[in-house]
């Protein structure tokens, strides 16, 4: 209840606060400047306090965690391609770590809790799209709808002749044969994390990750083209 | 598919892709045998890696994932003065670096000046300038008086030829009058030189605890302004400009490289992605060696690049001494733990670092280093110096006792020189020794106590308060129980040292084991203060673990192993179990022998010829005489003269015992004539000497001449303080002796009983010295007139020496010849 209330509040904060640098204003933009930063920086972050119970090894936090950060992401995704220039592409590395940013207080969690954060938050990011994806095919069959920003990034993933919603299918086959491989193609894919970060982030080496994520690509290919 | 079948084929994927295409069959024949399906599924998968792998595969490549190609456009211009960035009016060029150019400029609101740093690189994607968005409000957010802080930052757009670039731009406070560390730490000492490190350290580490690494820590990153304050600057600025896939900017010229390869920490220079904290600490570390001696660890000069890399990654620094004989080891210490190659031996954080340059500041013991108890004792020594003045030897009994927990200590440093929690106890430990002695330092002693009563005061104290100040880490209580045992025993306030040392032997056994070192050593100690106690049967209790754990090879530390068999064969002596007890001396003397080093020849010659004395105590003449000859023939020995002439004296002593007086006098007097020689008058020892004298001149019937001896000795002892008590217990039976020869039997048994109680007091009934008193007591008694009593005491005296060396000894039968009498 806490966290659905605490989203809604969150939603119309961020709304109304533009990302300041994202709005052009020639020749010069408009520089950041710490003192607004601290102003939105100084709301309850219940993200925080997941991310503790998170750290502490509380899995019942985790589901809780990743409504709001799917809320976040979604709303943020959505906000960000609209001040877009056409053809560039959506950066999910940078919107995960911005939404951290927006919803914890990196002072108290700290490196550990970072990570923690952003395994949840890459989970989300893939469902932010997969869900988009469906939507957009059930929509498509109604006929007549309105274009969203986020129909341009399922669409790139599109161009590259990948179904977004079969490839989600085979994951979560993937991830019930081997999570770690399932949690992989996550971070590497929907979360465009580099090797060198999802080693960290999973804390396993960064050859092993290597190596697994060949064999992950591998099995998805396989179990595609089958379809 | 179930979990172990994937397993399988988890591992045999892994293991094969591993490996270069050609060998992959072999492999697989190896590793799938007949398992046929396990071998088509792992092949098809290795055969969709190699198609997935080829140039221009799409599968699986995120488009949330790709930069966007190409290189970054580098603007190479410079802004002129009054040119306008911002909110900012550029005054002029400050300096220029390997990523942009530093201006002085003046910011409109609030007016003040400002140092702007542009970068060179632009970025020209929304989702680049997202990133540096997010780096830059991570580092506003940095607040430390160490740090020049970040004030604002943005972008602007310049037109360079064809294309418009926004490039990113910081402001940053300006450093006034700015140095950098290494001209500012040239006209200071080395303490203001450490301090200033220790300054940047907590910058540092405040960052740290941000998540920022700096990453760049270089001379010319860490001012002092003009007040003497260290400024960080550029904190965490290697990131923002999504560089972190490219550890150096495309525009760094190849100088630029070279000036800062130096500082590089080998995961840097490796471009290891994964770099974390100790990059900086070691950074940090190349900064104090220069700062101390405004050199570089590593030699670099004219040389070509490959080789400086080469160089850095793996030559032996050089040392601080090389160019500065002056500088103290610690400082060398703490420098190599700091730049040490394998991160893991690093300081973890930049505030450990910061802690142990405040360590050496204050002349504490440091966390770097050999952690040696010699070390460790001579900085407390140094700490406590006027503590140790004014309690003597008692204070420094008590800080060897600490410092000898010492052997378990050691062992545990060097088994567990990683755990910080170690560490940590060992800090905690000498912390709480250091607030014992404290008070003894005071300038103003307000209370009129000695210093000793107030050390017993004090120790009192702590160990009362033990358990509740550390409880959540009973471990280390039960060591600091230890530690007052220890300091208790050595103040010779044995009941205390046994309640103290009895706790900390149940904790310790609990906590760390009845097997650790630690607990052993408890042992030990609680085993030698029972025998202080002239509790020799429940000492042997108390080193039964320990002697026991030696024998099963599990504790072969020397010194442990020393103290519990030297121990062990006091407490059985004192019991009346002589031979065993000649035996575990033996061994002693053995063990020396063998695992001690060479410095340490001097206590094994001691051991082997204290044999002779204990052979010359059990009635074993013969034995002790042959012995003694064999180590005289003994070219170590011989060269001993201390231990020579000691040699001399039991010989001399055991002829004297065995009816050979005679021979013993002129033995005696040829050897003390040679100890004047070689020691002089002043030596205590040479007491020793003329109290065997004494004995040999009374056997002789020359009471006179014995008695005028005892009184030159006797004058001369209480002169000087003869701390020894088994040297005392020598002269006081000397004394008797002499007494009874000169016919004052009276005198003679006071002095006699007296020694034997005394004698009994921290030994056992049955020890050869108890006996040895009680006999010539008891010949004093019956000479003086008291017949009866006297042939009791020798009864008695005859019964307690059959049990400890059967009924055919000497001692046996020198005693059933007075009692024919």
């Amino acid at each position: 209840m806490d966290v659905a209330c605490g989203l809604r509040c969150r939603s119309a904060l961020v709304h109304s606060t533009p990302i300041p640098a994202l709005a052009p204003v020639a020749p010069f933009r408009r520089p950041w400047q710490p003192s607004r930063l601290y102003a939105r920086m100084a709301q309850p972050k219940s993200a925080t306090y997941l991310v503790q119970r998170l750290t502490t090894g509380d899995p019942a936090a985790a589901q809780e965690l990743f409504t709001l950060v799917y809320g976040e992401l979604k709303q943020t995704a959505q906000q960000l391609l609209a001040g877009e220039r056409r053809g560039h592409t959506l950066q999910a590395t940078a919107l995960v770590h911005e939404a951290f940013l927006r919803l914890c207080d990196a002072d108290v969690v700290g490196y550990q809790g970072r990570d923690h954060f952003l395994r949840t938050a890459v989970t989300a990011m893939r469902h932010v799209l997969t869900d988009h994806a469906r939507a957009r095919r059930a929509e498509k069959r109604a006929g007549g709808r309105e274009r969203v920003p986020l129909d341009d990034v399922v669409e790139e993933f599109e161009r590259r002749a990948l179904d977004l919603l079969s490839l989600d299918e085979a994951l979560k086959e993937l991830s019930q044969i081997d999570e770690e491989l399932g949690r992989i193609v996550e971070l590497r894919y929907f979360g465009g994390f580099t090797i060198d970060d999802t080693a960290r982030i999973l804390e396993i080496s960064t050859p092993t990750v290597e190596r697994r994520w060949r064999l992950a690509r591998s099995w998805l290919h396989d179990r595609l083209k089958g379809k | 598919m179930d979990r172990a079948r994937w397993s399988r084929v988890r591992e045999a994927f892994e293991r094969a892709v591993a490996l270069e295409p050609d060998r992959r069959r072999a492999y697989l024949d190896e590793s799938c045998g007949d398992d046929a399906e396990l071998r088509t599924l792992v092949e098809r998968l290795l055969e969709e890696d190699s198609s997935l792998d080829r140039v221009g595969a799409e599968f699986l490549k995120s488009p949330l994932h790709e930069r966007d190609t190409g290189s970054y456009p580098v603007w190479s211009g410079e802004l002129a003065p009054h040119s306008r960035v911002g909110n900012y009016c550029i005054e002029r060029v400050l300096a220029w670096g390997g990523m942009g150019t530093v201006y002085v400029a003046e910011q409109e609101a609030p007016r003040r000046k400002v140092a702007l740093k542009v970068m060179r690189t632009g970025t020209h994607s929304a989702t680049a300038l997202r990133r540096f968005q997010y780096e830059a409000e991570c580092l506003g957010r940095l607040r430390h008086p160490g740090i020049a802080q970040i004030l604002e930052a943005g972008v602007f757009e310049v037109r360079s030829g064809e294309l418009d670039l926004e490039l990113p731009y910081f402001a940053m406070e300006l450093v006034d009058g700015a140095q950098t560390i290494s001209e500012f730490g040239r006209e200071r000492s080395v303490e203001e030189r450490v301090r200033l490190l220790a300054a940047a350290c907590d910058a540092v580490h405040y960052g740290h605890q941000r998540g920022l690494l700096h990453r760049d820590l270089k001379p010319a990153n860490l001012l002092v302004d003009a007040a003497g304050t260290l400024k960080i600057i550029d904190f965490g600025v290697a990131r923002p400009l999504d560089l972190d896939e490219e550890p150096l900017a495309p525009s760094t010229t190849p100088g630029q490289i070279l000036g800062t390869l130096q500082y590089m920490s080998p995961e840097q220079l490796a471009a290891d992605a994964d770099l974390d904290t100790r990059t900086d600490v070691y950074s940090l570390g190349v900064v104090l060696f220069e700062l101390l001696t405004g050199r570089l660890p590593f030699d670099i000069d004219g040389k070509a690049l490959p080789e400086i890399v080469r160089t850095l990654g793996a030559a032996e620094p050089r040392k601080l001494r090389d160019f500065d004989p002056a500088l103290p080891d610690e400082l060398q210490w703490i420098v190599d733990r700091a730049i040490r190659r394998d991160r893991e031996e690093r300081y973890p954080s930049a505030s450990e670092l910061r802690a142990d340059l405040l360590r050496f500041v204050h002349g504490e013991p440091l966390a770097a280093g050999p952690p040696t108890a010699a070390y460790r004792f001579r900085v407390l020594v140094r700490q406590h110096r006027k503590a140790v003045v004014a309690a003597g030897a008692v204070a420094l009994a008590l800080l060897l006792g600490i410092v000898g927990l010492g052997y378990g200590w050691v062992q545990s440093t060097r088994a567990e020189a990683r755990s910080a929690r170690r560490a940590e106890q060992q800090r905690l430990l000498f912390e709480f020794m250091r607030e014992l002695l404290a008070p003894m330092d005071a300038d103003d002693e307000n209370d009129a106590d000695t210093p000793v009563a107030a050390l017993t005061r004090r120790l009192s104290e702590a160990a009362a308060k033990l358990d509740r100040a550390y409880s959540d880490d009973p471990e280390l209580a039960a060591e600091l129980r230890h530690a007052v045992g220890g300091a208790y025993a050595s103040l010779g306030l044995t009941s205390q040292a046994e309640a103290q040392l009895r706790l900390a032997l149940v904790q310790l056994g609990k906590t760390r084991g009845e097997d650790d070192p630690e607990t052993l050593l408890t042992g030990v100690r609680l085993g030698r203060t029972l025998l202080a106690r002239g509790r020799a049967s429940e000492a042997i209790d108390a080193l039964v673990a320990p002697l026991r754990a030696i024998r099963a090879g599990k504790i072969t530390d020397p010194p442990i192993v020393a103290g519990v068999l030297s121990s062990q064969a006091d407490a059985l002596e004192s019991c009346g179990r002589w031979p065993e007890s000649r035996e575990l001396r033996r061994e002693h003397a053995h063990y020396y022998r063998q695992h001690l080093s060479k410095d340490r020849e001097g206590n094994a010659i001691r051991l082997e010829t204290e044999m002779v004395w204990t052979l010359l105590t059990h009635g074993l003449y013969d034995e002790a005489m042959s012995s003694a000859n064999e180590f005289l023939q003994r070219e170590d020995v011989r060269k001993n003269d201390r231990r020579r002439l000691a040699i001399l004296r039991f010989q001399s002593a055991a002829l004297a015992r065995s009816g050979r007086t005679e021979e013993a006098y002129n033995l005696i007097r040829a050897a003390y004539d040679e100890h004047l020689k070689v020691f002089g008058e002043r030596d205590i020892r040479g007491l020793l000497f003329l109290s065997v004298m004494a004995e040999c001149l009374a056997g002789l019937g020359r009471g006179e001449e014995a008695w005028a001896m005892v009184q030159r000795f006797e004058s001369r002892r209480r002169r000087d303080t003869v701390g020894i008590r088994s040297s005392s217990l020598q002269i006081t039976y000397a004394y008797g002796v002499a007494a009874r020869a000169l016919g004052r039997h009276a005198e003679a048994h006071t002095a006699l009983a007296d020694g034997a109680q005394r004698a009994k007091s921290f030994t056992g009934d049955l020890h050869p010295i108890v006996l040895a008193f009680e006999f010539q007591a008891a010949l004093a008694q019956r000479d003086g007139g008291d017949l009866e009593g006297g042939r009791a005491a020798l009864r008695k005296l005859r019964e307690a020496l059959e049990r400890c060396t059967g009924a055919q000894s000497s001692l046996v039968r020198t005693v059933d010849a007075e009692l024919s009498k």
